[in-house]
């Protein structure tokens, strides 16, 4: 048995640690925060985007050429943007989003014979793919909360030059969405070229067609709103992506610090008896001591 | 007096205004346009240039830059991709922002020419708005 000085040593060291990760804990629980207020601020303006889109379809834009919507025949350069955390230490996040992006990229190549390039925002993801040396189209790290819409802005316009240019044919996002408050997913979708998203047409009654004053024309206002719309959704992904960065790292953080916890009363436990012990050998020898004695 | 609009100023990141207004002013791509009480549908896209939005004797300034506003049943929703308001532009700022690029030499390309000149563009709607 480990003597009792050995023990304390490991107690220490134990209840330091958790004073590390219930720190890491409550760091990451005010950084999600923080990042849960700026997607609630977000909301709203994605929300009235989407019903502007939606008022201009209803109008009859919808078979509007616009060069971000348009699918090309044979798509073969396809741009896959992968966002993840530029720190570990929050369980199983990023290799999440990492082994999502690789799966689909390895379908794309060995599967369809596609040229597939990938642009990686974050550290971690960078590091991994230079590990395996998968070579990358670009790579930066992930600004964190530094995130401006205008970073998401410059991103997009990127994206939407490549795209447009014929640089690529198909630009793809990998990130984790919120599926609920508690849940997050590593997915990837589609970018570019826009989809008519789904399930567009609601003939409601009570909202009959209204008509519009459309300055300057319909079309015009179209095609400035699809890159609007795109920059949006990135603004939201990477936005999305750093909330749950932030959540996993704390609920790992509370892992942690609960077997820290456990941990350090085991070994109190250990540290008492290894005394009890001690003490009741002192004891026994004294007492045999005496004994001899008579 | 119930002849009011409801007025949403949002940014991606923010919301800037909401609240009831009597009468708005916006910098659309071509020009300002006013919105009154009952004003016809409409959606248009917005240029560089400030935002006024009045309620009795009070007058709110804002800077926008690009973005949609949208007016539909006395509700107008002003999408701007920049926007900020009028206290939080810092007159001497920005006057050193613009002396500070206006000093640099003129750079060769047309494109750089033409982003930087953008680029005072906004910095002097900034201003002008700031100045009032």
């Amino acid at each position: 048995m480990a003597t009792q000085r050995e023990i304390l040593k490991r107690i220490n060291s134990v209840k330091n640690t958790q004073k590390i990760t219930r720190t890491m804990e409550m760091v990451s629980t005010a950084k999600m925060k923080k990042m849960q207020d700026r997607i609630v601020m977000s909301k709203p303006y994605a929300e009235k985007l989407e019903t502007i889109i939606e008022h201009l379809r209803q109008t009859g834009v919808e078979d509007v050429f616009d060069p971000l919507m348009q699918e090309r025949p044979d798509p073969n350069r396809i741009l896959i943007l992968m966002i993840t955390g530029n720190r570990g230490l929050c369980g199983g996040f990023n290799t999440r989003i990492i082994e999502n992006t690789i799966g689909f990229k390895s379908k794309l190549t060995i599967e369809e014979g596609k040229e597939v390039l990938v642009y990686s925002i974050g550290k971690k993801g960078t590091n991994y793919l230079r590990f395996i040396k998968e070579p990358m189209f670009k790579s930066v790290l992930n600004p964190e909360d530094k995130f401006k819409f205008d970073d998401a802005s410059k991103l997009g316009e990127e994206l939407i030059n490549l795209f447009v240019t014929g640089e690529v044919d198909e630009v793809y996002v990998s990130y984790t969405k919120i599926m609920t408050r508690s849940t997050q997913k590593a997915v990837i979708s589609r970018l570019l070229p826009l989809k008519p998203e789904g399930g567009a047409i609601q003939e409601s009654v009570e909202e009959f067609h209204v008509e519009y004053i459309f300055e300057p024309n319909p079309y015009k206002i179209f095609s400035s709103l699809l890159p609007l719309y795109i920059k949006m959704k990135l603004y939201a992904a990477v936005l999305e992506t750093g909330f749950s960065e932030n959540f996993a790292r704390r609920v790992a953080m509370k892992n942690a610090t609960d077997a820290a916890k456990e941990m350090v009363r085991d070994l109190t436990i250990t540290y008492n008896r290894a005394r009890q012990a001690k003490i009741t050998k002192e004891i026994s020898e004294i007492v045999g001591g005496a004994a001899a004695l008579e | 007096m119930a002849l009011k609009l409801n007025c949403n100023v949002l940014t991606p990141e923010r919301q800037i205004y909401e609240g009831q207004i009597d009468f708005a002013v916006v910098q659309a791509y071509d020009g300002e346009m006013g919105f009154l009480y009952n004003h016809a549908p409409l959606i248009s896209e917005l240029g560089t240039g400030e935002i006024r939005l009045r309620t009795g004797d009070n007058t709110e300034y804002f800077y926008v830059d690009g973005g949609f506003v949208e007016i539909k049943n006395n509700s107008l929703i002003i999408l701007a991709q920049e926007a900020a308001i009028k206290q939080e532009l810092k007159a001497d700022v920005l006057e050193a922002k613009i002396k500070e690029i206006s000093a640099l030499p003129r750079p060769e390309g047309y494109a750089e020419r033409l982003t930087i000149d953008i680029e005072l563009k906004k910095l002097k709607a900034r201003l002008q708005i700031a100045k009032k």
